[in-house]
C-alpha cells in the first residue's frame, strides 16, 4: 500500500475542500440507499435514520446531508462503545457491529446502531456508522406506564451481526422471534448494512485515488477549522452564566418534571450544566445522557453557528452535565423509551437560557416534542406495529412567523395518510391545522394541529400516546404570547396520556398539537400579516 | 406542390429564443437565435420562425411540423406568476398542501423558508366525501355542496383555475371527476385540473402539489399555445405545434396545455438531455453517456444509458433554496432526470467561516457578472477563474462580441481569496476552477450511484457556455475516456424537439402480489393503455401503422414503499422468472445488496406508446480540408501544482475531419471554448463533433 502522498494531496484549504464535498457525497449517496431499499414506514415515510463516516477511534468526521441531530449526536459514543469491546486490532472487513444499548446509542431500544469497519488494505482507516428506528422492538410497545427497561423490548448488547462477512444467524432469529413484525425489522436492517458498504466503498475509494493513507490527517484538519470557527461564535457571546427554568408534565406524580439550565460562557468555551434537575422517574420519561447532550448541544449550534460543518470539532468547545440519577442523565434499568419526549425540551431548555445572552437572535419555544401515534394489534389476519408521527409549530422567530406543523428539534416526517390507511386498520378523519394555536407576537408562532384517528379493525387496537403540553405551553419570547397547550380526546373526552389505550372498532381519538410561541411584542405585527392571518383563519 | 419535408424546432429560453430549420432529405440544418419576449413568448417565437424561413427562402406550407420547448410554465411558478388558483379538498385535508411532510431541508437553519402553498388556505375548500382506499364509498358526494364550494371560490374567492383533489383519488376517481363536472357545468370557461387525471398516483401531498401547479400555469400556458397556433396559422404552417414533454416525449401542445400542462415543466431542460442523447447516438458505438451541461447560474446533468435519458417519477419545482432538495413543490410526474447544480460559469468564490474556499452556488448571474465583464461585478466567479487560467481569450469571448478584462479578473481574486489564504492569485483561480469542478463531480457521482450507473464506460456531451471549458477537467475527475463537444451545442434544446420520436406515456395504478397476478387484468390494463396512447399519438402523426408500445411494471418487494421500474419483453407473454431475474439485478446495482427472500409485489404498469422516427440527421457547414485551424498559441494551466504552459489555439470551424491532434489546446468557436489537458488528444469527426479521447 502506497504511504506516499502526492504533491496534489498536500492539505491545502483547497484540496481539504475538495475532499470534504466528495466525502459527503459518498455518505449522502450511502443514506439515500437506505431509505428507498427500506420496509417500514418510520424509515420510509418519517425519515427517521441518519448515516455518519467516523475516524477509526470513532470521532464524526462528516454526516449525511439529511440527518436527525441525535443519531449524529451519539453514533461517535457507540462507536467508542464498540471499541472497547471489539478493540480495533481485532476488527476485520466485513465485520458488522451492533447493538441498541440506550445508554451508549440513542438512548432507547427502537433505534438500531450499525457499524462497520473501513479498511484501505489491512489497516483500519475508518467507520461507517447507520442508525434507524426500527418499527418494532418487541416489549410494551412504547407504554407511558412502563417502569423499567425490561418491559421496553428486546435488548441488544454490542455483538456482531457480521463476522467477516458471514451472518450472525443466531442473533438474526433471536431479532425475528422478538418483534412483532420480523420482515419489516429484519428488511430494514439488510437496508443499514447496503448503506454501511455503500460508505466503506465511497471511503476507500476517496483515499486510493489521493493516494491519502488514512482519514486522519484530513479529519483532522476539518475537525480543527471548525472548533476554532465554534470558539470564535461563543466569543461573541457576552462572558457570564445565563439561567432558565423549563417545566414539562410527567407521568407518575402531579408535579412537573424541572429542568435547571445553567449556560457558563467564558471566553471561547461554554458550558451546559442541568444542575437541579428533577431526579429519575419510573415512567419512560428518562433521557440518558447522550440524548441530553445531542440535543442541547444541537441547540446550541443552530444559535451559534448554524453554517459550519457538523463534527466532533464543533463540540470540544461545549461541556454538557447532568447529574447522575437525574431524568438527564437516568441510571440502568431506567426506562428511557420516551426520552424524545424528554430530551426535544433540552433544545427549549437551552434556548430559554441563551435568550438571556442573545435576545435578538433565539426564537420562541416550538410546539416540542414530537408527538406520534404507536400502535399494535391485527390487521385482519396479518400482526402488525407502527408508529405515525405528526409535529407542533414552530416558535416564533427574529426573522419571521414560525412555520406551522414543522418537525423541530427533530426531522421527522409525517406519514400520508393514503399510505397508513392501507397498511394499519385505521382511518384518518381530519389533519388540519389549529387555528389560533400559535402564540401571538410580532412574529407570531407556527400553528400546530389537529389528527383525528378512526379505529376500523375488528379487533382491538392498543395505542399510546406520550403525551406532553398538557400542562406547560411553549413560552413566547421577547414579549410573544406563549402557544397552545395539547389535548387529547377519546371518543369526545378529554384524557390524559399516561397509559396504553386499548380502542375498538369506531373509537376516535383526537390529538391537538400545540403551537409555537410567540416572538416579540403582539402590537409591533405588521397590518397586512394580520390581515393575511384573518383572511386564512390561521389567528 | 411536393410533400413538404422541412421541420421547424423552437426553443424559448429566458434570454433567448432558438429557431432550427432542418430539411430532413438534404440533412441541411439551420439556426436564428432571437431575444425572448417573456411579456408574451409567442412573439419572440414567431419572429424568430419568420427570420429563419425568410432567410432560407423557406414557404411555410413546406414545413411539416413545428416542435417546440419551452420555459413558461416554470417560469411562471418562479416568479409567482401564474393564475389565482383555489383547491377543493376531502373534509380534513385542505391544509395537506401546505402541511407537506413536515419535515425540514436544512437542520441547522432556524430562519427556514417553506414554499409557500400556490393556493393560500383562504382558497382551499372542503366537501364531505369520503372513498376507502379499497373503493368502499363511506360518505356519498353531496353535489348541493359542490356547487355552493365552487360558486364561493369562483364569486367570492375569484378564482382562475380549480384544483382538485381528493382523497384515495388515485386509485377511485368518481368523487372527481363529478366534482369536476360539476364545477364544469357551473362556469363553462372555468380551467380546471383533476388530480386522477394529471397525477394518478398514492401520496395525497405529492399529488395535491402536483395538481395544484398544474391548475396554476394551465391558463397561462392554455393562451400561450393558444397565441403560438393562430400565429403559425397566419404565417401558414399546415399543422399546429407540438410540444416537448419533461419526460422527453412530444404531445401536441393544444393537448398538453388543455389537459396536464405540468407534464411540460421541464421541457427546455429536458429537450436539452434529449439532444445529448442524439449527439450520444450518432457520435458513440455504445451511447452511454453524462450529458453536462453548464451555463451561467447553474449546470445540469443527466444520464444518458443506451442512447436514452433516464426518467425519474419524483421531481421539484420552484425552490425556496434553489439547491436544496425539499424546498421546492414536489411533482408526481415522470421527467427527465436532471441534476441541477448551483455550478456556473457567474457562481461566485469566497472563503467561509472555516478558511475554507468555497464556491457558490451564489452567482452573479448574467447582471452583473462575472467581475471581467466590467458590468459591475465585484466578486470573483468561475469564468474570472477560467481568464486567468489562459482558458479564455480576453479578445475573443463571444465570438470577440465582448472583451474581458483579465487585470480586474486578478484583482477581484487577490482582494476576496488569495489574501485570506495567503495564496497567490494563480493558486486560488486553479483552486476556483477545481473546486466548482469537484461539486459538478460529487453530484455526478451520487447521481450516478442512484441510478446504479458505473460511469468509468460511459462518454460525457458538454453544451453550454461553460460546459466544454470544464468539460476536460470532468471527465478527467470522473475517470472517463472520451469527452464530446458536439455540433449545434448552442442550440441543443431545439435539436432535442427534432431528434424526439412524438411519444405518450401512461400509468395504470395495480396493486397485487406478483404470485397471484390476474394476467387477464394485466392485459387488458395493457391493452387499454394501448388504445389510448394511440388516440392521443393520432393527433400529432394521424393513422400511423408505426405505432409501438414498450412495456413496464412497478415491481418491489412485498413491505417496502419504493418500487423499481423493470421493463417487460415484447410479445404477448409475460414470463415471471424472466421478471424475477430482472427485478435482482436492478435492485442489487441500485441499493448495493441483493433482495431479501420476500415476495414480490406490483404497484403498477408503465406503458410508452410511440411512433419511432428515423434518426435526425443533418451535417456540419463545409470547411476548407486545407485550412490551417492553428490561430496562434497562449500560457495555460491544466494542474495547479504544474503552472502554465504554451499551449496551442484552434479554430473549430477550420478544423479537418479525421486528423487527430495530441493535447493540450484551446479550440475557440462562437459560443464557447474547448478546453483539452496535455493528456488526451481530439479530432473533428465527420458529423463536425469535437471529440476528445483520454490516454490509457
Amino acid at each position: 500500500m502506497s504511504q506516499q502522498i502526492s504533491p496534489s494531496t498536500t492539505l491545502d484549504p483547497i484540496t481539504v475542500e475538495v475532499l470534504w464535498t466528495r466525502l459527503i457525497s459518498a455518505i449522502d449517496e450511502a443514506a439515500l440507499t437506505l431509505h428507498r431499499a427500506s420496509f417500514s414506514t418510520v424509515v420510509r415515510e418519517s425519515h427517521d435514520y441518519s448515516c455518519m463516516v467516523l475516524a477509526p477511534d470513532g470521532q464524526s468526521v462528516a454526516q449525511a446531508t439529511r440527518s436527525i441531530p441525535s443519531f449524529i449526536g451519539t453514533l461517535p459514543m457507540s462507536v467508542r462503545a464498540f471499541l472497547q469491546k471489539f478493540p480495533a486490532e481485532t476488527l476485520k472487513p466485513g465485520d458488522v457491529i451492533i447493538s441498541n444499548d440506550p445508554w451508549i446509542g440513542t438512548g432507547h431500544l427502537p433505534d438500531l446502531t450499525l457499524a462497520a469497519p473501513i479498511f484501505l488494505g489491512e489497516t483500519l482507516v475508518g467507520f461507517a456508522g447507520a442508525i434507524a428506528h426500527m418499527a418494532d422492538i418487541g416489549g410494551r410497545r412504547r407504554a407511558p406506564d412502563n417502569k423499567d427497561i425490561y418491559e421496553e423490548g428486546l435488548q441488544i448488547p454490542i455483538l456482531k451481526l457480521y463476522e467477516q462477512g458471514q451472518t450472525n444467524e443466531t442473533l438474526f432469529e433471536i431479532i425475528r422471534q422478538n418483534v412483532r413484525v420480523p420482515d419489516e425489522v429484519c428488511g430494514d436492517i439488510h437496508a443499514m448494512i447496503g448503506a454501511c458498504s455503500r460508505m466503506t466503498e465511497g471511503v476507500s475509494g476517496l483515499l486510493a485515488e489521493y493516494g491519502l493513507p488514512d482519514l486522519m490527517g484530513f479529519g483532522d484538519k476539518i475537525i480543527g477549522l471548525t472548533e476554532t470557527a465554534m470558539r470564535r461564535a461563543i466569543s461573541d457571546i457576552p462572558d457570564g452564566v445565563y439561567e432558565a427554568t423549563t417545566h414539562i408534565d410527567s407521568f407518575d406524580t402531579t408535579a412537573p418534571l424541572v429542568m435547571q439550565c445553567r449556560i457558563d460562557v467564558r471566553g471561547d468555551e461554554l458550558s451546559v450544566d442541568f444542575a437541579g434537575s428533577s431526579p429519575q422517574n419510573r415512567s419512560p420519561l428518562n433521557s440518558v445522557l447522550g440524548y441530553t447532550s445531542a440535543y442541547s448541544s444541537y441547540a446550541l449550534k443552530c444559535v451559534l453557528s448554524p453554517d459550519i460543518p457538523n463534527n466532533e470539532g464543533a463540540f470540544h468547545p461545549i461541556t454538557i452535565t447532568a447529574p447522575e440519577g437525574s431524568f438527564l442523565n437516568p441510571s440502568y434499568p431506567a426506562a428511557v423509551e420516551a426520552r424524545a419526549t424528554v430530551g426535544h425540551y433540552c433544545t427549549s431548555a437551552v434556548f430559554n437560557a441563551l435568550a438571556k445572552a442573545l435576545p435578538d437572535r433565539t426564537p420562541a419555544e416550538s410546539g416540542v416534542p414530537l408527538h406520534g401515534f404507536a400502535m399494535s394489534g391485527w390487521n385482519g389476519e396479518t400482526p402488525f406495529s407502527t408508529i405515525i408521527f405528526f409535529n407542533g409549530g414552530l416558535g416564533g422567530r427574529p426573522s419571521g412567523d414560525g412555520v406551522s406543523a414543522l418537525s423541530f428539534p427533530t426531522n421527522v416526517s409525517n406519514t400520508p395518510t393514503e399510505v397508513l390507511e392501507r397498511a394499519a386498520p385505521v382511518r384518518i378523519l381530519d389533519k388540519s391545522f389549529l387555528p389560533g394555536s400559535g402564540g401571538a407576537g410580532q412574529f407570531r408562532g407556527g400553528l400546530g394541529q389537529r389528527v383525528a384517528m378512526e379505529i376500523v379493525s375488528d379487533r382491538p387496537v392498543t395505542l399510546s400516546v406520550l403525551s406532553q403540553r398538557l400542562k406547560h405551553p411553549p413560552i413566547g419570547r421577547n414579549g410573544g404570547a406563549n402557544g397552545s397547550l395539547e389535548r387529547i380526546l377519546v371518543n369526545g373526552r378529554e384524557v390524559e396520556g399516561g397509559v396504553p389505550f386499548h380502542l375498538t372498532k369506531g373509537d376516535v381519538i383526537v390529538l391537538e398539537l400545540p403551537g409555537g410561541g410567540g416572538f416579540g411584542p403582539p402590537e409591533a405585527r405588521d397590518k397586512s400579516l394580520i390581515e393575511q392571518d384573518h383572511a386564512d383563519q390561521m389567528a | 406542390m411536393s410533400q413538404p419535408t422541412f421541420r421547424l424546432a423552437i426553443d424559448v429560453g429566458g434570454t433567448f429564443t432558438d429557431v432550427v430549420l432542418i430539411d430532413d432529405q438534404r440533412g441541411k440544418l439551420w439556426f436564428a437565435k432571437v431575444l425572448s419576449t417573456p411579456d408574451d413568448p409567442s412573439r419572440g417565437s414567431l419572429t424568430g420562425v419568420a427570420e429563419i424561413l425568410e432567410r432560407t427562402d423557406t414557404p411555410p406550407s413546406a414545413v411539416r411540423d413545428v416542435a417546440h420547448a419551452t420555459t413558461v410554465a416554470t417560469n411562471a411558478v418562479l416568479e409567482g406568476k401564474g393564475a389565482r388558483t383555489g383547491l377543493i379538498a376531502t373534509a380534513g385535508f385542505r391544509d395537506v398542501l401546505e402541511m407537506g411532510r413536515e419535515a425540514r431541508y436544512d437542520i441547522y437553519d432556524l430562519s427556514i423558508r417553506m414554499p409557500p402553498p400556490l393556493a393560500p388556505r383562504r382558497r382551499r375548500m372542503e366537501i364531505s366525501e369520503r372513498i376507502t382506499f379499497d373503493g368502499d364509498i363511506l360518505t356519498p358526494l353531496d353535489e348541493a355542496e359542490v356547487e355552493t364550494t365552487v360558486r364561493r371560490l369562483v364569486e367570492d374567492e375569484g378564482i382562475q383555475s380549480l384544483a382538485i383533489c381528493l382523497l384515495h383519488g388515485y386509485a377511485h376517481p368518481d368523487h372527481e371527476l363529478k366534482t369536476a363536472a360539476i364545477a364544469k357545468r357551473l362556469f363553462p370557461n372555468l380551467s380546471i385540473s383533476v388530480s386522477s387525471e394529471v397525477s394518478a398516483e398514492i401520496r395525497e401531498y405529492e399529488r395535491v402539489s402536483t395538481t395544484v401547479v398544474d391548475a396554476y400555469v394551465k391558463p397561462l400556458v392554455q393562451t400561450y399555445v393558444g397565441r403560438l397556433n393562430a400565429g403559425l396559422k397566419a404565417l401558414g404552417t399546415p399543422l399546429e405545434a407540438s410540444m416537448m414533454l419533461s419526460h422527453g416525449g412530444i404531445g401536441t401542445a393544444t393537448d398538453v396545455a388543455e389537459n396536464h400542462p405540468v407534464r411540460m415543466i421541464e421541457s427546455g431542460p429536458a429537450a436539452g438531455a434529449i439532444a445529448a442523447a442524439h449527439f450520444a447516438r450518432r457520435a458513440l458505438i455504445q451511447p452511454d453517456a453524462i450529458a453536462f451541461d453548464m451555463g451561467g447560474t447553474t449546470a445540469k446533468i443527466s444520464i444518458i444509458r443506451n442512447g436514452e435519458p433516464e426518467l425519474t417519477h419524483e421531481f421539484e419545482v420552484g425552490h425556496v433554496h434553489r439547491f436544496k432538495r425539499g424546498s421546492g413543490y414536489p411533482l408526481q410526474i415522470s421527467a427527465i432526470e436532471l441534476l441541477e447544480i448551483g455550478a456556473g460559469g457567474g457562481s461566485i468564490a469566497y472563503v467561509n467561516d472555516l478558511g475554507l474556499l468555497k464556491v457558490g452556488p451564489q452567482s452573479a448571474g448574467a447582471a452583473p457578472g462575472p467581475v471581467c465583464y466590467g458590468q459591475g461585478g465585484e466578486h470573483p466567479t468561475v469564468t474570472d477563474a477560467d481568464l486567468v487560467l489562459g482558458y479564455l481569450d480576453p479578445d475573443h469571448f463571444l465570438g470577440g462580441a465582448m472583451t474581458l478584462d483579465v487585470a480586474a479578473a486578478k484583482d477581484a481574486l487577490a482582494k476576496d481569496v488569495a489574501a485570506p489564504l495567503s495564496m497567490s492569485v494563480e493558486q486560488v483561480a486553479w483552486g476556483v476552477h477545481d473546486i466548482v469542478n469537484e461539486s459538478m463531480v460529487a453530484a455526478t457521482r451520487a447521481h450516478a450511484a442512484e441510478k446504479g450507473v458505473d460511469l468509468r464506460n460511459f462518454a460525457m456531451i458538454a453544451f453550454g457556455g461553460a460546459g466544454p471549458v470544464h468539460a476536460y477537467a470532468l471527465a478527467r475527475k470522473l475517470g472517463l475516456k472520451r469527452l464530446i463537444c458536439p455540433y449545434g451545442a448552442g442550440v441543443a434544446s431545439a435539436i432535442g424537439c427534432l431528434a424526439a420520436p412524438p411519444a405518450v406515456d401512461l400509468v395504470t395504478p395495480h396493486f397485487a402480489p406478483l404470485a397471484s397476478m390476474d394476467w387477464t387484468a394485466v392485459h387488458d390494463a395493457f391493452s387499454q393503455m394501448r388504445h389510448s396512447g394511440e388516440a392521443a399519438l393520432a393527433k400529432l402523426v394521424g393513422d400511423s401503422s408505426d405505432i409501438i408500445m414498450q412495456r413496464s411494471m412497478d415491481l418491489r418487494c412485498q413491505g417496502q414503499g419504493y418500487a423499481v421500474t423493470v421493463a417487460i419483453a415484447d410479445g404477448d407473454a409475460i414470463s415471471l422468472p424472466a421478471l424475477h431475474a430482472d427485478f435482482a439485478h436492478i435492485y442489487q446495482g441500485v441499493y448495493g445488496h441483493a433482495p431479501p427472500d420476500v415476495p414480490l409485489e406490483v404497484v403498477g404498469l408503465r406503458a410508452r406508446v410511440l411512433e419511432p422516427r428515423p434518426e435526425l440527421y443533418f451535417a456540419a457547414e463545409p470547411n476548407s480540408e486545407d485550412a490551417d485551424a492553428r490561430k496562434g498559441s497562449r500560457p495555460v494551466c491544466f494542474d495547479g501544482a504544474k503552472g502554465y504552459r504554451d499551449t496551442p489555439v484552434y479554430d473549430r470551424y477550420r478544423l479537418a475531419p479525421g486528423k487527430i491532434i495530441p493535447g493540450p489546446a484551446v479550440i475557440e468557436e462562437r459560443e464557447t471554448t474547448i478546453i483539452v489537458g496535455p493528456d488526451a488528444s481530439f479530432h473533428r469527426d465527420a458529423a463536425a463533433n469535437i471529440v476528445i479521447e483520454f490516454e490509457g
